[in-house]
């Protein structure tokens, strides 16, 4: 090589400017309040001691790409605290030991992708005012992974929620209608429900929920759910308002011998398709609540003290269930 | 620290700087090759194709960036792109264009193609928008994906290719919806296209409208609060509609009107709708496991235009109407032929 074309290629290395800013993306190295839209990127992990948050956005407009960072703290403080701000995605990183990983509970269209939250209080807490997205995060906390209040539409998909944490409630999902939650994983919760929803027009679609104790593993307190394609197991399955359907689920060894595993307490439910067996107690009951309740081709087998227990009203089967009353 | 766009002024000027100087370096490594992508940074034409970045903010008179090349990628990278009038991008018969990974607000679309053969819009944010937020006119081969669409005064997407000598296909998929001023999904003229998983709250129209379409898959939609109907098919035929929640439309939840035949509407749930919560006008579709309760008038309804329709395995009750119209209970008829095994819940009343 020459000296000349030599020169030049160690002066274009040296006087490159760091990769990221080549994209224009802010680069954050320290505790931050964002105050004007645009795209940030996290350049070093952040520890805080808890008074104050670590970053705070201040904007709507704002992609914060934590690049594999960790924000940490020593059981106190929030990772990134989101103020009544619109458009916000918050991806790519670690929330470790704080009380919050995200807040942002009068925030709209945020998304929340590829987070990994361990030893928090609360991983997530975002809604109020519009679509949300949880996407593709792994949370496990003490209390509650992943809490959505009044979030609609919005889509919790692909997240594992790893017991390790012990959360009382993995996943509560307040007051949120037009809700998709599909195609998570929670294992090994010891607790009161892994899922818990509030709102309506809510669809719970292959999702993959086992317990090692505690009680209900799936609670949904909004009319008008769908409840599809789960698997869930050494846990109970209830619902509590109307116009429900449950469709093609598998639901067994629930340990609780004191509710049915599938439980029904409202009008209307549809029962089509699932597989309930093996439980510590009934298998499907419809409770004294209930009403017109319509089963249709479902197995229940092997479930303690009978499969299927109808104290309500006007509750209709059709021919092509198998539920014998024992085993 | 408070951080501004800029907290760096130095680091924004070397940044564009480097989108010259990346081109001289690209062939050192992999680091390099990606900044040779050409910087955006104010209001754009596009004449070349290429890999494209927003490098900062932009804000004016749209459109902010004119894509007059095929084979242009824009990846938005987390920036905002605010026009003042017109669209914020606009693409013109051209093939292979994609615009992903940003925010957009206000201004009249969002994106807009017209005549586009192949474009991609992917994890945009929109909010805003005076017209059609996201519009392809005579467009083929559309994907629409992982977008949020908020507070437009029209369509939230609109894929009008009316006027093409041939259908064209799209997918809108994985997508939320919310404050839109019409139709949040407007699709006329596709074919072969899919419309999936997408939660839509809060439409001042119909929720999804499918006009004069074929061989669609509408399926595991969310759709609530709608100012008219949850979604219609018109004059659609051989679609597959499943495994749908249409809650709280202000008309009928779903309408298979009478030029709509041989679609297969199965596994959907309607509930707390105005009037009736299936309403089908067509020939030969079939209803199959739909739970249709707590709706103004009947649970189903086959009105006078319809015959030779099959209906199995639905429950409707707790409909102001009763289960379905036009017959006794599990049966209904108001047109010719429409036909069911009587394994129904379509109880005359409750």
């Amino acid at each position: 090589m020459r000296p000349t074309a030599a020169l030049g290629a160690l002066l274009a290395l040296v006087l490159a400017p760091p990769a990221l800013a080549a994209d224009g993306r802010t680069p954050i190295w320290e505790p931050t309040t964002i105050t004007e839209p645009g795209a940030y990127t996290l350049a070093r992990d952040l520890v805080t001691d808890g008074s104050v948050a670590l970053i705070t956005i201040a904007a709507s407009g704002v992609d914060l790409d934590l690049a594999g960072h960790t924000l940490s703290g020593t059981g106190l403080g929030t990772a990134v605290y989101v103020l009544a701000v619109d458009r916000v995605r918050i991806h790519d990183g670690v929330f470790r030991g704080l009380v919050d990983g995200v807040w942002a509970s009068q925030s709209a269209a945020v998304v929340v992708e590829r987070i990994r939250c361990v030893d928090n209080v609360r991983c997530l807490l975002l809604g109020e005012f519009g679509p949300v997205v949880v996407r593709d995060c792994n949370l496990s906390s003490s209390l509650i992974s992943l809490y959505l209040i009044s979030a609609q539409p919005a889509i919790v998909e692909r997240n594992v929620l790893a017991g390790v944490g012990n959360a009382t409630q993995p996943l509560r999902l307040l007051t949120s209608n037009a809700l998709r939650i599909e195609d998570n994983a929670a294992v090994l919760m010891s607790n009161y429900w892994a899922l818990l929803t509030t709102g309506d027009a809510v669809r719970v679609d292959s999702n993959r929920v086992v317990k090692v104790g505690g009680d209900t593993a799936l609670w949904f307190d909004g009319p008008a759910t769908v409840v599809q394609d789960n698997a869930v197991s050494t846990g109970q399955v209830q619902a509590t308002r109307d116009d429900v359907a449950f469709r093609d689920n598998v639901v067994r060894a629930s340990p609780d011998i004191a509710l049915a595993q599938l439980r029904l307490t409202a009008a209307r439910a549809l029962l089509s398709g699932n597989l309930v067996s093996g439980g510590a107690a009934l298998g499907l009951s419809f409770e004294s609540t209930a009403s017109r309740g319509v089963l249709s081709g479902n197995v229940a087998r092997g479930n303690a003290t009978g499969n299927l227990w109808d104290f309500g009203t006007n509750d209709t089967t059709a021919g092509d269930n198998f539920v014998p009353f024992l085993y | 620290m408070n951080v501004s766009k800029t907290p760096f002024p130095g680091l924004l000027l070397a940044a564009v700087a480097l989108g010259a100087a990346a081109l001289v370096v690209a062939p050192i490594g992999t680091a390099e090759a990606a900044e040779a992508r050409v910087p955006l940074y104010t209001t754009t034409t596009i004449t070349a194709p290429g890999t494209y970045v927003l490098t900062r903010n932009v804000t004016g008179a749209g459109p902010l960036i004119s894509i007059q090349a095929s084979d242009v990628d824009i990846d938005l990278n987390g920036f905002n792109l605010t026009p003042t009038s017109g669209a914020a991008v606009n693409a013109q018969n051209q093939s292979r264009i994609s615009v992903h990974d940003g925010f957009i607000a206000n201004g009249t679309n969002a994106v807009r193609f017209d005549g586009v053969d192949t474009g991609r819009v992917e994890r945009v944010n929109v909010v805003g928008s005076t017209a059609a937020a996201l519009s392809f006119t005579k467009c083929n081969g559309i994907v629409v994906r992982d977008v949020i669409v908020r507070n437009t005064t029209a369509e939230g997407v609109l894929f009008d290719a009316s006027a093409s000598a041939t259908p064209g296909v799209v997918e809108v998929s994985d997508s939320l919806f919310s404050g839109i001023g019409t139709i949040a999904i407007s699709l006329k003229n596709a074919a072969s296209s899919l419309v999936a998983k997408n939660g839509i709250n809060s439409t001042g129209a119909r929720g999804m409208l499918f006009d004069t379409c074929s061989a669609l898959t509408v399926r595991d939609n969310i759709v609530r609060s709608t100012g008219f109907a949850g979604f219609a098919l018109i004059g659609s035929s051989g679609c597959q509609v499943t495994g749908n929640i249409v809650r709280l439309p202000t008309n009928e939840g779903i309408i298979v009107d009478q030029n709509s035949n041989e679609n297969m509407i199965a596994r959907n749930q309607v509930t707390g709708g105005l009037i009736t919560g299936i309403l089908v006008g067509g020939d030969r579709n079939v209803l199959d496991r739909n739970q249709s309760n707590s709706n103004g008038n009947w649970g189903i309804q086959f009105n006078g235009f319809s015959n030779d329709n099959v209906y199995r395995t639905n429950m409707a009750r707790g409909n102001t109407g009763g289960g379905c119209a036009g017959g006794p209970a599990d049966f209904c008829d108001q047109g010719g032929g429409n036909t069911t095994f009587g394994d129904n819940f379509l109880p005359a009343l409750r």
